[in-house]
């Protein structure tokens, strides 16, 4: 079962916009779908890995 | 509101037929309800089937374990098995559900109307019934985390338990390997561009004096900055000759010098060999490796012992002859040292993927020196790396084992020593191989010394802008993993004070029902607190905290005796009940006043009859005694009691008389005399003592359990201590008589004389002895009199029934 608590919680944090979106999504998809530890690290590593890309990218 | 009309299990656990309970005997509405049944007479199988129905996991807790699991819930001679319940819903959304064991497929039950379940699972918070050792697990074999997770269930945060935990575990865990790894790559360049410069360290001032050495020697002015330096490359590699010689002796340089830069893990060996021990250590324990997952078979073992009277017995699990002290203390012992050995097997998985990272680490380096010799090889046929291919298929199959090692007993790991060091002689005799060679196919000593500057530039070029990436990418990982953390930290923050906030809440009520339970002046201000500070499961770990003599307490089984201890568990269950399931009125008891002990029993009966007046208990024990008592406190309630139970026909319930109307029964047949005069005489010196203990009568005092009061003192305590407070009451003359009673009464426990008592004397004997026994019980709380030190008076606890000193005139 996801936890409201979180799920109302990560909402506010999304709209206050003091903390990363992509993170905050990834963690609120976690809670929805009751991804395990190492899946929800799996994405976070696969979202800066491709922020990374980007990133040098932008500097080219 | 929601409880339960009836209940009905067939095919379920210890049950092969069709059992029914139906709580609405006698009324339209469902009532209380207490059965009476001996250790292993089937009453935990009643309980598993409820527990059953109500998981939404369709999951019986202590059964969770290898072997067991769903397939030990069937009855396995029953053709079919389910569990039915006709529930009682002011609401009246709810009636009958039934539950069918599915045995294609035994994890997913067969729910006759889904939504009706979905109803039922939302009814509760925490789940509405308690065993005997849900207590025990509670207050003594959890550690603060396991307490927090227990709590978890007990006040529904289980989901935000599990989140934190995925984070503090899984999360975190993976992404400090993410952020190892990103270290690693960083370290494996500045080892390479050490190498290839010969430098102390990999900094920019050491590699621009490194470069500036070279291209001085070829008449090339020095340059200020790295960046400088790699535009001169193209420069000086204008000077080298253009012919096959020159390419040929330009590409071997770039070869050479690229083996020679390769770094290879030299003390990989032993680290593989240190963690190779540990396995290895973990191993001995053979035994209690592969009992990890009866961990919960020794819990029910220790429940089940704890229930038990008899003193010799056999170990469920280990198949020894024990006594029951030792047997006891034997399975907790094998339980701690169960969890112990849990503990590090997590450890040792944590160590084999860490080591894993590192091994692939390796496996990269080697494959890429391979490749290099490949190219040498194009060159010079004779040039052979049997041992780096031997070494790279070795760390393929470790890095294989690794995966395995810790579950899998029958798979080793070794890396042995001779593997690094054959490497390390192939590499260099390859590097000599290529060095003849180009010495061989001539070329000029200015042509070799151009081109091997040439390559060094590059090779330095490359290892310095890897070495900038590798630093890039760590910079900007850990600057987003920083982010990460924060967002973390933040929602885990909210988590913790959502959690403090349930807490405090709960934290009065726990303190009233633990003073119902133990009327103990010296301990105040309970409460449940959340562990912050110490440990791995800072955040995740709950204590319990009070005080005692005025000093603040924490955990709370520093100073707490176990029935103590007990009595706080059971506080923290009826609170979380009564606070968090606002609907669901009924609460399933098994064996649970075994976690007290016997003269504090009765306050569990006081925090029902107070604080649960208005619920409906279902309530299983195998204490007779305290069943007779149950009856006499709560006439209302429905008292029942397993007669016999086998595997064929399972457990047999029966209606319960109360000992007059029990004894009315067997002296209508005259062969049953000895029997009534034996029931009769341990009904009275059960009263006696009772009534004793209540009142503060003084009893002699015994050193030997095994040596009790005879019935005589009883008398004789009851009658003095009721001269002394209540003087010339007839009622003090009535008990003084009744000593008379003993004498007929001990011919029943002295076997020689008992056919000289006949059924009529008995049947006197009784009359009297209920007679004197409903003047000293009140008829509205059902409760015998006590003596109340606060009012220095004898009477009830509803003080409706009072005795006084008779007004003299």
């Amino acid at each position: 079962m996801s936890s409201e608590l979180i799920k109302k919680h990560l909402g506010e944090l999304k709209s206050q916009k003091n903390f990363d979106e992509g993170f905050i999504d990834l963690l609120a998809d976690s809670n929805d779908n009751n991804e395990d530890g190492s899946t929800t690290a799996d994405r976070i590593v696969e979202l800066v890995e491709k922020r990374y890309v980007e990133s040098k990218q932008n500097k080219t | 509101m929601l409880k339960v009309n009836k209940i009905k299990l067939s095919g379920f656990r210890g049950i092969p037929n069709t059992a029914e309970i139906n709580f609405c005997e006698g009324s339209k509405e469902p009532r209380s309800f207490a059965l009476y049944g001996p250790n292993s007479s089937g009453k935990t199988s009643i309980v598993d089937g409820l527990e059953w129905f109500l998981s939404r996991d369709s999951k019986i807790e202590w059964l969770q374990r290898d072997e067991a699991k769903e397939k030990s819930y069937p009855h396995q001679a029953a053709e079919e098995s389910f569990v039915e319940i006709d529930f009682y819903d002011t609401d009246k959304k709810l009636s009958g559900l039934k539950k069918e064991y599915n045995h294609k497929a035994k994890t997913s039950p067969i729910e006759s109307y889904k939504t009706g379940f979905e109803q039922v699972y939302k009814m509760f918070v925490i789940s509405p019934h308690l065993r005997y050792m849900e207590i025990i697990d509670f207050v003594y074999q959890s550690t603060g985390y396991q307490k927090y997770e227990q709590l978890a269930d007990w006040m529904g945060f289980r989901d935000e338990f599990t989140f934190q935990d995925k984070i503090a575990k899984g999360v975190h865990q993976n992404l400090r390997a993410y952020e190892k790894e990103n270290q690693g790559r960083v370290e494996t360049f500045e080892q390479q561009l050490k190498q290839l410069t010969g430098g102390i360290t990999a900094g920019d001032d050491e590699v621009l004096n490194f470069c500036n050495g070279i291209i001085k020697q070829h008449k090339i002015e020095e340059c200020k900055s790295i960046k400088r330096v790699w535009e001169k490359i193209p420069e000086i590699s204008k000077k080298k000759i253009a012919s096959s010689v020159g390419v040929t002796i330009d590409k071997l340089t770039r070869v050479e010098t690229a083996i020679s830069a390769s770094v290879l893990k030299e003390d990989l060996h032993k680290k593989i060999d240190e963690f190779s021990k540990k396995i290895g250590e973990f191993r001995k324990n053979e035994a209690l490796v592969a009992q990890i997952d009866v961990i919960g078979l020794y819990t029910k073992a220790l429940e089940i012992l704890t229930g038990q009277t008899v003193t010799d017995t056999k170990c469920p699990v280990c198949g020894n002859e024990w006594n029951r002290d030792e047997l006891i203390k034997h399975i907790k012992d094998e339980l701690e040292l169960l969890k112990k050995t849990k503990e590090e097997k997590k450890q040792l998985e944590h160590e084999a993927l860490t080591l894993k990272t590192i091994v692939n680490g390796e496996i990269t380096a080697v494959r890429s020196l391979t490749e290099r010799y490949k190219e040498a090889q194009e060159i010079i046929a004779e040039i052979k790396f049997e041992d780096a291919t031997e070494y790279l298929k070795t760390l393929t199959d470790t890095a294989d084992s690794l995966s395995k090692i810790v579950s899998d007993v029958s798979v080793q790991i070794q890396l042995d020593s001779a593997g690094i060091e054959k490497i390390n002689k192939e590499k260099n005799a390859t590097i000599e191989q290529i060095k003849s060679h180009k010495t061989k196919i001539q070329p000029s000593p200015e042509d070799t010394k151009l081109s091997e500057d040439i390559e060094k530039l590059t090779q330095t070029k490359t290892s310095w802008e890897s070495l900038e990436e590798a630093r890039m990418k760590q910079r900007f990982a850990e600057e987003q993993i920083n982010a990460f953390y924060a967002l973390k930290d933040e929602v885990i923050k909210t988590i913790q004070d959502n959690i403090k906030v349930r807490f405090d809440e709960i934290s009065d009520r726990i303190g009233k029902y633990f003073k119902i339970l133990r009327n103990d002046k010296e301990i105040k201000d309970i409460k449940i607190v959340l562990n912050e500070e110490r440990g791995r499961a800072a955040g995740r770990s709950a204590e319990i905290e009070l005080n005692y003599y005025d000093i603040s307490v924490r955990p709370a089984y520093k100073v707490l005796s176990e029935s103590l201890l007990n009595s706080l568990g059971l506080a923290v269950y009826f609170t979380c009940v009564k606070q968090f399931n606002e609907t669901c009125k009924f609460i399933v008891l098994d064996d649970i006043m075994n976690s007290l002990d016997i003269d504090k029993r009765d306050t569990l009966l006081d925090l029902i009859e107070q604080e649960f007046f208005d619920y409906q208990i279902i309530l299983f024990t195998h204490d007779e005694h305290w069943f007779q008592k149950i009856k006499r406190r709560f006439p209302s309630w429905i008292t029942k009691k397993i007669k016999s139970w086998d595997y064929n026909t399972g457990p047999k319930i029966d209606s319960v008389f109360t000992t007059q109307e029990e004894l009315v029964e067997y002296l209508k047949d005259s062969t049953k005399t000895k029997i009534a005069g034996q029931l009769l005489s341990g009904h009275i010196e059960d009263r006696l003592n009772e009534l004793c203990e209540d009142l503060w009568a003084a009893v002699r005092h015994r050193y030997s359990k095994n040596e009790p009061a005879t019935m005589e003192e009883l008398f004789d305590a009851l009658a003095k201590r009721l001269k002394e407070k209540i003087a010339t009451h007839p009622l003090v003359e009535k008990v003084a008589e009744a000593k008379k009673f003993a004498p007929i009464l001990r011919n029943f426990v002295s076997h020689s004389r008992t056919t000289s008592i006949s059924p009529e004397e008995v049947r006197k004997t009784a009359e009297e002895w209920f007679a004197l026994e409903a003047e000293l019980r009140c008829g509205k709380c059902n409760h015998f009199v006590e003596y109340r030190r606060d009012k220095d008076t004898i009477e009830c606890q509803c003080g409706e029934k009072k005795l006084t000193k008779p007004e003299t005139k």
